[in-house]
């Protein structure tokens, strides 16, 4: 997943705040992806997210359909 | 009974929370994302609450211990069950129940702020100040130059062309948020901001009109600073982010390829007592400070985030701050 670079012309910018001047996007796999990893920790009752901090790495979910586009 | 008001996910928040359970802490984690305790009712001694997993109901007027780490408390503690629409004869009043300035929320938000303040005021052991969530920026430099911190030049524009009056503001000079910068997804696309160097140069001449913009000078770094601050004590990491271009403006665009080296950090006595006067204004006995220190050694202040994160302090400085702060709630100190 490449990081782009927005930079608003100043056009763009008017009646804006500056700070948009310079705005960066990525594509996300999935925005579902990370609440799929969340479960419930019965000792502390509360939602936590599995492998945080994984041993192996992860399959993230593709919509294979993406490729016939 | 210690109680954490957090948001769902929190890092910190749950290691704190497993640190407490093994040394046999009753600790109960409220939060409004799955807002799995409901609030059930409010007398003279009780504020009631249910956990919707478990049906346990608890007092929190009973809780030893408080830590105020983010939100806490949402319209899902209060209600989930909202009609969707409001119509008296005819006529649509879902306005009243729904949208931005609905009575249905305004009411929850007095209450939230009922409930934390007796719990400010009746609680022994506190972390954080629920009235003190956030810091405006530009009130926090005001108070830091009013103690003796230095701080860097600032100006809010409306027009390109005013910089090239602002003779304070250097010529390469940083735009950065009053608020907080963008940190948004939009269906599968995710959108961010930074902190952002400029040339003067580049704006001059210009007549564009800009909403209200943050703009201060660009403070030369030898390195900065990361303080993480517990009742009466400072926890500091040196981060080493000048010389990579990727980080030298904001350590926040991580590299993975040239880490930016942390280490912990001494910040000097005066700073300290300096840094510490600005907490007590404000009321607080936990918070994370931004500095920078600039080619002459000043310690150049930038910010205090209440409710910032520590993990990033805690683990590369072996401070352990979660068993700090687990023993805090637990004892009193850390």
């Amino acid at each position: 997943m490449d990081i782009n670079k927005i930079l608003l012309t100043d056009e763009q910018i008017k009646n804006l705040p500056l700070f948009f001047k310079i705005i960066y996007y990525n594509h996300m796999v999935d925005p579902d992806a990370e609440n799929r990893l969340m479960k419930y920790n019965n000792n502390i009752q509360a939602v936590e997210m599995r492998h945080y901090t994984p041993n192996r790495k992860l399959c993230l979910p593709f919509d294979i359909t993406e490729f016939s586009k | 009974m210690i109680i954490i008001f957090t948001n769902i996910n929190d890092l910190s928040t749950l290691e704190v929370a497993k640190r407490l359970k093994q040394m046999q802490q009753d600790v109960i984690i409220i939060e409004p994302d799955t807002a799995e305790n409901k609030f059930v009712y409010i007398d003279e001694e009780n504020i009631l609450f249910r956990n919707s997993r478990t049906g346990r109901e608890f007092n929190l007027l009973d809780a030893t211990a408080c830590w105020w780490r983010r939100s806490g408390l949402g319209m899902n503690n209060f209600s989930t069950a909202l009609p969707e629409k409001f119509i008296i004869d005819g006529t649509d009043l879902s306005g009243l129940i729904h949208g931005a300035r609905n009575l249905t929320f305004l009411e929850m938000n007095d209450l939230r702020d009922y409930i934390f303040d007796k719990m400010y005021k009746t609680c022994k052991i506190r972390i954080g100040n629920p009235h003190v969530m956030g810091m405006n920026r530009l009130e926090v430099l005001d108070t830091a130059r009013q103690y003796g911190l230095k701080t860097p030049n600032y100006a809010v524009i409306t027009n390109y062309n005013q910089l090239q009056m602002l003779n304070k503001i250097s010529d390469i000079f940083v735009s950065k948020a009053i608020y907080n910068g963008i940190y948004q997804i939009f269906g599968n696309m995710s959108y961010y901001s930074y902190t952002e160097a400029h040339h003067k140069e580049d704006f001059r001449d210009k007549d564009i009109p800009l909403f209200p913009s943050l703009v201060t000078s660009l403070v030369e770094k030898s390195y900065e600073i990361r303080s993480f601050y517990l009742n009466r004590k400072f926890y500091s990491m040196a981060i080493f982010s000048q010389n990579n271009d990727q980080t030298k403006i904001d350590f926040r665009k991580y590299s993975d390829i040239r880490p930016n080296k942390n280490e912990p950090f001494q910040l000097p006595k005066n700073i300290e007592i300096k840094l510490e006067s600005i907490y007590k204004k404000y009321d607080l006995n936990c918070g994370s400070a931004d500095f920078i220190v600039d080619k002459k050694g000043n310690y150049v202040f930038l910010e205090i985030n209440p409710v910032g994160q520590f993990g990033m302090t805690s683990e590369p400085c072996n401070y352990d701050l979660e068993q700090k702060i687990a023993n805090y709630l637990t004892y009193g100190h850390q």
